[in-house]
């Protein structure tokens, strides 16, 4: 502040002193609520003004030199910034690939997760403990040529029930399993149910796509007819009651543990599944036919519904 | 004008990845990009890292430039903030008694030594804030006006105005001319 005789504290005369050496007074005098004219008149009344503008001026010309930089170390500290702008340029190329081979490497290892529960399921499923999948198209599959029961409910020749064909027929070789199971369904060896024979149903779960296969009360001896049956078809008879049992040789199993008790395919017929040969049943439901293909050891390889 | 144009187009060729532009801008600045770091810093080792800092920052950074300030300015702010970053390092470091700067020390009279100019201006500033010394710098080693080192600093052109004063002032009391104000005529 200005004291009473016009002039400037030593603070403020630098200030603007300084302001003045950089044309910056009217904004200064402006800040003061002064004209530039009376703040000019108020440094010339201040005592040593121009001495010390001399002395700003001086500090001025020394601050305005640039410290020196050997050109050695100039040329070291540019090469790099300009490498390092290089690298920055580089970075979203390197970026891309990465962002790519890591999109690469998360399918491959979703990819690898999933074979790893499709192999696991079969493997399940191979120890007749997994589901039934129905897959194939229904228009991929002929109507039965077996007698429909009754439309009311889902009834089907159960054990007993069929003639089983006294030959076992051989389906030819097949890549796809789904092929092998809709030439099965529709071949024409299949044994017509017999009418009177005790009914087993199917029973439908909550979805569509998965069925648990469930049976009355087990009829009188059924494990007998399928020893029967077995006989018929030219294997040796287990004198286990047990349909999980497998009967090895010459192609004949026992049912899965899905296929009810005590329930004696309508075909049972050998085919080759890429390259291997393979035992494929056939059971006849009201609206839809039961495939099973098991390996020679009885093993159940695929199990397919098919309408 | 001319000289802006020219810089804001190497800087559009820098920014494509011309590095005969991006070299030329560097070379150009590289000389009051460390001189303000060394003002700011008051430290030639720091100085230099600083500096080293501010040309990386303006060689990654170039394409951020929009060409709506003078690129100088841009440079200049993009130093600005590497030293007062090396200074808050440094403030973080231990410092060895024999490296503090020695505020109160008898001002070299020998103006025509530049080695004596530099040290005496390395001591006058070192009491000042970096932040006051970085006014100074932009000021009287670069020639921005008030208001861009306002923007720069991001700080109101009065207090730019203060903290100029402040250092210019600083440095004239260690040339000796404070002390006596009688001697000067008065109007």
């Amino acid at each position: 502040m200005p004291d009473h005789l016009g002039t400037f504290e030593p603070t403020q005369l630098d200030e603007l002193l300084s302001a003045e050496l950089d044309g910056e007074l009217a904004a200064a005098a402006r800040d003061l609520g002064s004209s530039v004219e009376d703040v000019a008149a108020r440094l010339r009344a201040t005592p040593g003004a121009d001495a010390r503008r001399a002395a700003l001026v001086a500090a001025r010309a020394l601050l305005e030199q640039a410290p020196p930089i050997d050109e050695l170390t100039a040329t070291r500290l540019r090469t790099a910034a300009l490498q390092a702008a290089t690298e920055v340029r580089a970075d979203p190329v390197d970026d891309r690939r990465r962002r790519r081979n890591r999109v690469l490497t998360v399918s491959g290892a979703i990819a690898a997760a999933i074979l790893a529960v499709v192999a696991i399921a079969t493997a399940l499923s191979g120890n007749h403990s997994g589901t039934v999948s129905a897959t194939a198209k229904p228009a991929a599959v002929q109507p039965a040529t077996a007698p429909e029961k009754s439309a009311d409910h889902r009834a089907l020749g159960a054990a007993g029930s069929t003639t089983t064909p006294a030959t076992t027929p051989a389906l030819g070789a097949f890549a796809d399993v789904k092929a092998l199971a809709v030439a099965a369904a529709n071949n024409g060896a299949i044994a017509r149910p017999d009418p009177n024979a005790p009914q087993l149903s199917f029973k439908d779960s909550t979805t569509n796509d998965k069925y648990r296969l469930t049976a009355p009360a087990p009829t009188t001896s059924s494990g007998d007819q399928v020893a029967q049956n077995r006989a018929a078809a030219g294997a040796p008879v287990s004198k286990s009651k047990s349909l999980t049992t497998p009967l090895h040789g010459n192609g004949v199993c026992a049912s899965p543990l899905q296929i009810p008790g005590g329930t004696a395919p309508a075909l049972r017929a050998t085919a080759t599944l890429a390259g291997k040969p393979v035992v494929v049943l056939v059971y006849l439901g009201t609206n839809e036919r039961i495939v099973v293909v098991e390996d020679v050891d009885c093993k159940l390889l695929n199990l397919q519904l098919l309408r | 004008m001319a000289d802006d144009d020219r810089e804001k187009s190497l800087a559009r060729r820098a920014a494509d990845g011309d590095s005969g532009a991006l070299d030329t801008l560097l070379r150009d600045h590289t000389a009051l990009v460390h001189g303000v770091c060394r003002r700011i810093l008051g430290n030639p080792d720091d100085a230099l890292d600083a500096t080293q800092e501010a040309l990386i920052a303006i060689a990654r950074k170039i394409g951020s430039f929009d060409g709506r300030s003078k690129f100088s300015t841009w440079a200049y702010r993009v130093a600005t903030n590497a030293a007062l970053d090396e200074a808050r390092r440094r403030n973080r470091r231990p410092v060895p008694l024999e490296t503090m700067p020695e505020t109160g020390r008898t001002p070299a009279r020998d103006t025509e030594s530049g080695i004596a100019d530099r040290l005496d201006l390395d001591a006058a500033l070192a009491g000042l804030t970096p932040e006051y010394r970085a006014a100074v710098a932009l000021r009287d080693l670069v020639g921005m006006d008030y208001a861009e080192i306002a923007e720069v600093l991001g700080i109101p052109a009065g207090t730019v105005r203060s903290r100029i004063s402040r250092g210019r002032a600083a440095l004239a009391d260690l040339l000796g001319n404070r002390e006596a104000p009688s001697e000067h005529p008065t109007n």
